[in-house]
């Protein structure tokens, strides 16, 4: 079968990036191993609530400009992290989902916990009083708001199944390949198409995976950006900030796949997979899914190869 | 580098990824419907460590209202076959069943025997009104369910009097196991995919006695059958593939089973055929992509189709071939619905004591139905088309008898 993009990740930065290709009229398979980490999502996004310093942040754009040079913001630079921001809300709106906030200024939601904590989007209705319970739309809604847009422009969603191994890679120009996929359910049909999209997440969803020796990407055997000892992927403290978290597969600047030294000129990556951040002490986590997918599609549609 | 170590342990059905996120239970259709089922990840990994120290926590009446959909393996993210673990657990430890009902329910090919025979006696009895009340209080199959007809001759029959002698024209062959339903219950269906294999330029056999796939004795306790008849369908469809490029189907269910359920509960080697069991919408996908045949569509067909994936084709992944297959035909409109269990389980949904939490869980899909309007709706499941059928106005058909509908004469 021949799709325009097959996305490999059928979690937030995977739907929005299929869900931007395909109203673009792009003919886009997404490849979906099981749900994913959307699932325990409570319904509200993080754009950027905290700076590299540790403070709370009342506006997300205050901190962009002190982002270290791996964050995936700074490659994007502030300008159009927030222009995605509001696509990406604009995005959700569409899909049938009730959102609150902006990218302009954080808000505050009740965590599960009772402390307040800077956020972007809130999904769902909120209550208007920080001493109440607060009931959010879960992530599942937002799994399946987003699966159903997709899937109404036209996209195909692939669910339960696996990509297993690459086809093949070609080199030409100099340039490195993909040629395709196979997936555990349709295993005697590759899958071809002009670019591809990896959208894996991390560890949970099992885009990265970890043993005794070593971090790798066990789909293609992308590189990844790990310390080599293992001694140095956790600190003792749990509440401390966890190296593992700021781990992911290595991206040019285009956010092309490092594979072997070269980058793949038609697999990108975005989303949890890339490192360079860590969601939980910055909570950015669904704002660099959502942009860098956002992003990456607008790579992948300046192409205009038909 | 040391194997014994825990990171390289990893038990059968993959027991030990289980993280413990609770994803398959809210996927579970049974598990949202009724408190009464405490859900996937209970009744599968949680509860496999502990009937691995003492088969005593096995519970027989929880672990039967699993309805063997799969659901909560598609939702894995770790790929953690939940389901079989909850299946092999019933093989292992539960009553292999000796009443009526499962005996009723998992002989389909004996039962559907006597059914063609009695000539037209059988659906007297399951048609009216007496016979239902009897088979609710005396067998125990709900009195609400409306129950499949007979055909009067099965499909078996009727190639053997007319197309067994026509197949040999073609150089090209397949086999077709076609299933209890397709020669007890509805032979059109086979007549049907005779029909438009010939019109690919494919002759087809059929299996030197084909028995039930095993499914039903499976779900009904009694895996023992289950085993011999898969010991005799893969024998024949050995048999049969020394001629044959492969053997097709029309039902997912039996499908499935065959290709999977064979070797993950059954403990069955199906390694040598189970490649070649494929669904005919899949066949004939591949056959029409690889440019290696074609079909001529009539220019005048219109249809509104909504297309409904049944649980094991969602397991199988190939609801893309059936799909794709019948967006080739011009002049079809299709509508996907959402991607949810109708209820009926197979035979789970005529147990008396399943028919409230069946009609509960296929509810919304039946909402969904009515609202997108259809002209008709389309499965690749036989007992999905009797529970939708039974509860919307809609007539529900397989791909094939639309691919056949569709074609130039």
């Amino acid at each position: 079968m021949k799709f325009d993009t097959i996305i490999i990740g059928g979690g937030l930065s995977g739907l929005t990036c299929g869900i931007r290709l395909a109203s673009a009229g792009r003919h886009v398979a997404i490849v979906s191993r099981g749900q994913s980490s959307l699932f325990f999502s409570e319904g509200s996004f993080g754009l950027l609530g905290f700076g590299p310093d540790g403070r709370e942040l009342a506006v997300p754009s205050q901190a962009m400009a002190e982002l270290p040079p791996e964050h995936p913001y700074t490659r994007m630079g502030t300008e159009r992290v927030l222009r995605y921001a509001a696509e990406a809300q604009q995005m959700l709106q569409a899909a049938g989902l009730e959102v609150q906030g902006s990218g302009e200024a954080n808000h505050q939601r009740t965590t599960p916990m009772g402390t307040q904590m800077p956020v972007w989007l809130t999904i769902g209705t909120q209550t208007d009083s920080a001493d109440k319970a607060v009931l959010f739309a879960n992530g599942r809604s937002v799994q399946q708001a987003l699966q159903r847009r997709f899937e109404s422009l036209g996209g195909t969603f692939l669910l339960g199944d696996e990509v297993v191994a690459p086809i093949g890679w070609d080199t030409a120009d100099g340039q490195t390949l993909l040629r395709g996929v196979t997936t555990k359910n349709l295993s005697q049909e590759p899958l071809e198409a002009h670019t591809f999209v990896l959208a894996a997440g991390t560890f949970y969803s099992g885009g990265l995976m970890a043993d005794y020796y070593r971090i790798y990407e066990p789909v293609f055997g992308l590189e990844v950006d790990a310390p080599a000892s293992r001694c140095e992927w956790i600190s003792d403290e749990a509440f401390d900030p966890q190296p593992f978290m700021s781990i992911g597969v290595a991206t040019d600047d285009q956010w092309h796949a490092m594979r072997q030294g070269a980058a793949v000129a038609n697999l990108y990556a975005i989303g949890s997979i890339l490192g360079g951040h860590d969601p939980i002490q910055m909570a950015d986590k669904e704002g660099v899914d959502m942009a860098t997918a956002l992003c990456v599609a607008d790579t992948i549609l300046s192409d205009d190869y038909e | 580098m040391n194997k014994d170590i825990q990171l390289y342990q990893i038990s059968e059905n993959d027991l030990e990824k289980c993280l413990k996120c609770s994803i398959c239970n809210a996927y579970c259709p049974v598990s949202t419907v009724t408190p009464r089922y405490p859900g996937p990840k209970w009744a599968g990994p949680d509860g496999e460590r502990h009937r691995m120290k003492d088969a005593a926590y096995y519970d027989d009446q929880t672990m039967k209202l699993c309805m063997n959909c799969k659901r909560c393996e598609m939702a894995c993210p770790q790929g953690v076959k939940v389901g079989d673990i909850i299946q092999s657990a019933r093989i292992k430890y539960g009553l292999q069943g000796i009443d009526l009902r499962a005996m009723l329910l998992a002989s389909t090919d004996l039962m559907g025997k006597l059914a063609t025979h009695s000539m037209g006696l059988a659906n007297v009895v399951t048609g009216s009104r007496l016979g239902r009340e009897m088979l609710h209080s005396v067998v125990g199959i709900h009195r609400g369910r409306t129950l499949p007809r007979y055909a009067r001759q099965t499909f078996e029959a009727w190639y053997n009097a007319e197309a067994r002698e026509r197949q040999q024209r073609y150089d090209h062959r397949v086999a077709y196991f076609h299933g209890c339903y397709v020669n007890y219950n509805y032979p059109q269906l086979g007549q049907q995919l005779v029909r438009v294999m010939n019109a690919l330029g494919y002759g087809v056999d059929l299996l030197d006695h084909e028995v039930c796939c095993g499914l039903p004795a499976i779900a009904n306790g009694m895996s023992d059958k289950a085993y011999k008849n898969g010991q005799r369908n893969l024998a024949a469809m050995e048999q049969a593939l020394k001629t044959a490029e492969c053997v097709l189907t029309t039902s997912s269910s039996c499908t499935f089973t065959m290709r999977s359920e064979y070797a993950s509960l059954l403990n069955l080697d199906n390694t040598r055929v189970a490649d070649s069991i494929t669904l005919a919408t899949k066949f004939i996908y591949q056959l029409i992509e690889s440019g290696r045949a074609q079909l001529r569509f009539r220019p005048d067909f219109h249809l509104r189709v909504a297309y409904h994936s049944a649980c094991h084709m969602e397991r199988l992944g190939w609801t893309i071939y059936s799909t794709e297959l019948l967006r080739k035909i011009p002049g079809l409109e299709l509508v996907r619905l959402e991607s949810r269990c109708c209820g009926i389980g197979g035979t789970y949904g005529f147990k008396k004591e399943n028919y409230e939490v069946s009609q509960a869980i296929g509810q919304p899909l039946f909402d969904q139905i009515r609202a997108v309007d259809p002209d008709v709706v389309v499965t690749d499941c036989e007992t999905c088309k009797w529970q939708i059928e039974m509860n919307t106005p809609y007539r529900v058909m397989n791909p094939i008898s639309i691919i056949n509908n569709s074609l130039l004469d």
